[in-house]
């Protein structure tokens, strides 16, 4: 199969088909428009202290500011580097988080919450999941291009 | 993660208790599985996140497939409320409970 990404002495080497391109330069306006009260947020925003709602208000008001800027920077790094033919480990980092947080709200949105989702192929499968399987792919090859 | 079934409790059972508080214990920084997040990408998540060697990252990745849950750092309160927010920056889930 090709490989979509290849470490090289230059940094991480791309080669996306066109198609590839467009749906992972879609990926930051579908992120930004995820409602706050889709399934989705809570798994992007969870609970840290589960017995304890003070405690957990308080760790929000403290990490939620960062967590979005961080999200923010993520995806601007991948919009802006999209078009490169080669990766740095940071760029790569951000490719890597922006592909898992989409894939963690398509999975919200079919309501996936049970390992062994993926041995169940159906021909007729919501655009959805065409998406988080090749979502998954990418991921994948871009993971083994690091490590 | 994905591959194998097992389903993940969906909360964490931090004991009652009416000792006193002590603030200096270490927090345990507890990831979950869940079904979407790759096992490739949760070993390399440990292994950039607390330096962890590749057979430790996987070992524990293959406790939080297997048993749902794992304990990946004690440490002071401020530092697993960082990892934590770390954690979730990387999309796992992750919770904090008393040692």
């Amino acid at each position: 199969m090709r490989r979509a990404f290849r470490r090289t002495v230059r940094g991480i080497a791309v080669r996306l088909s066109p198609g590839e391109v467009e749906i992972l330069g879609a990926l930051p306006a579908l992120l930004l428009a995820v409602d706050p009260d889709e399934p989705a947020a809570d798994r992007l925003d969870p609970t840290v202290y589960p017995d304890d709602p003070g405690a957990d208000a308080a760790y929000r008001d403290l990490t939620r500011g960062m967590l979005e800027e961080a999200r923010t920077r993520d995806r601007s790094e991948l919009a802006v580097t999209l078009g490169n033919d080669v990766l740095t480990t940071e760029e790569a980092d951000a490719w890597l988080r922006v592909i898992g947080e989409a894939r963690l709200v398509l999975a919200a949105r079919l309501g996936i919450d049970e390992d062994g989702w993926e041995r169940h192929a159906a021909g007729d499968e919501p655009v959805e999941m065409s998406l988080l399987r090749l979502l998954g792919a990418l991921q994948e090859d871009l993971v083994s291009a690091l490590l | 993660m994905t591959i194998t079934a097992t389903t993940a409790p969906d909360r964490v059972d931090v004991p009652d208790t009416d000792e006193v508080v002590h603030t200096d214990r270490p927090w345990n920084v507890v990831v979950w599985n869940d079904p979407v997040n790759l096992m490739s990408y949760v070993v390399y998540v440990f292994r950039k996140l607390f330096g962890h060697s590749p057979e430790h990252a996987t070992r524990l990745m293959l406790q939080v497939h297997h048993e749902g849950r794992a304990i990946v750092a004690s440490e002071p309160l401020e530092k697993a409320e960082m990892d934590c927010h770390r954690l979730h920056h990387h999309g796992l889930w992750a919770t904090l409970e008393r040692t």
